[in-house]
């Protein structure tokens, strides 16, 4: 390749691009060649984060000051299909504890005594969850709630 | 980890979880490249700093769209991108949409801030294009994004953007062909 090809082909190149080939056995051969890219590339290099409008300034406080005073508010969202999942998980736990082999031998070695505290667990267990998910959902719960009584009244 | 070894994509997690203040960071790292869109569009620091603030409270709004698939930084400045131009549409002050698309007769702020050479032959090129044509360039040589990116933010065909960065680049190539002939004078 040619001097003048071979600087248009870098020339054309993309940000983060890898040098062809031939680009770069060229430059390897041509010290003139190989001087003008390592200027090229110095100066782009320098040139950049270096923007042609310098802020006088920093934006970031009165920025803040805005996001902070708008009414989107953001929180962690756990989906509905999730608090499904793990409710169905919980009850169907809870259905099939009787005709586990762990409960019957706990019973054998125990007796009835085993069952009251069992269903005070249990009631506990479903109680957390359900304080947990209107807790989290309690916006989406006081709309839906608005929104029936609306119709009803 | 350290504020800078954090991600972008990282840090909306974090503000979309309920951390507001984490939005300080995307802040601090874009407010730059978003004020020099400004600047491009409205040629007036005060417009700029606006523009700022009304960029980066649309993003905050509009967090909950972004979808993790792209670069967040892309779909930041597509943002800040497309306000600028939907601002100079709807504005009756500022010069008309086809004005936009002409190079400026006006006196360039660019002159104002030239600090070297360099960047004053590149704000020479860029004084011959179009305004949008000028964010091309500033986000290919200044803020280092391919051209792909710079195609999806601004909606031009990659071509366009090649040719007007690869002009650019020959400019520069010719000064710096001045620098060398100086050297081996001095030698």
């Amino acid at each position: 390749m040619k001097c003048n090809k071979v600087m248009e082909r870098y020339c054309s190149l993309d940000a983060g691009e890898n040098v062809p080939l031939g680009v770069r056995l060229h430059l390897l051969r041509c010290p003139r060649c190989s001087r003008e890219v390592q200027l090229l590339d110095q100066e782009l290099l320098r040139i950049k984060d270096e923007f042609p409008f310098q802020m006088e300034h920093d934006a970031s406080d009165a920025i803040m000051r805005h996001v902070y005073l708008s009414p989107v508010h953001y929180s962690r969202h756990v989906s509905s299909f999730k608090w499904l999942f793990t409710g169905i998980i919980l009850f169907a736990g809870m259905m099939l504890l009787p005709f586990s082999q762990s409960l019957s031998w706990l019973n054998d070695f125990y007796g009835g005594r085993l069952l009251f505290p069992l269903h005070l667990i249990m009631g506990f267990l479903i109680s957390i969850y359900a304080v947990i998910m209107v807790g989290s959902n309690l916006e989406e719960l006081k709309t839906y709630v608005d929104d029936k009584l609306e119709k009803y009244l | 980890m350290t504020v800078e070894q954090v991600t972008d994509e990282q840090v909306v997690t974090r503000v979309l979880r309920g951390d507001s203040e984490s939005f300080r960071i995307i802040v601090e790292r874009y407010q730059q490249h978003v004020y020099n869109i400004g600047m491009r569009f409205f040629h007036r620091e005060d417009d700029a700093y606006d523009f700022v603030q009304e960029v980066f409270l649309k993003v905050f709004n509009n967090l909950g769209t972004y979808r993790q698939k792209g670069k967040f930084r892309s779909w930041l400045l597509k943002l800040a991108y497309n306000h600028g131009i939907n601002m100079i549409k709807s504005s009756r002050t500022e010069p008309e949409f086809d004005e936009f698309m002409k190079p400026s007769d006006a006196p360039t702020p660019e002159r104002q801030h030239i600090k070297g050479e360099i960047e004053g032959l590149l704000s020479k090129e860029m004084e011959n294009l179009p305004v949008k044509y000028r964010v091309c360039l500033d986000l290919f040589f200044f803020a280092g994004m391919s051209f792909n990116d710079i195609s999806n933010i601004t909606d031009l065909p990659v071509n366009t953007i090649k040719s007007h960065v690869f002009r650019a680049k020959r400019q520069l190539r010719d000064a710096l062909r001045g620098t060398m002939a100086e050297e081996y004078y001095e030698m």
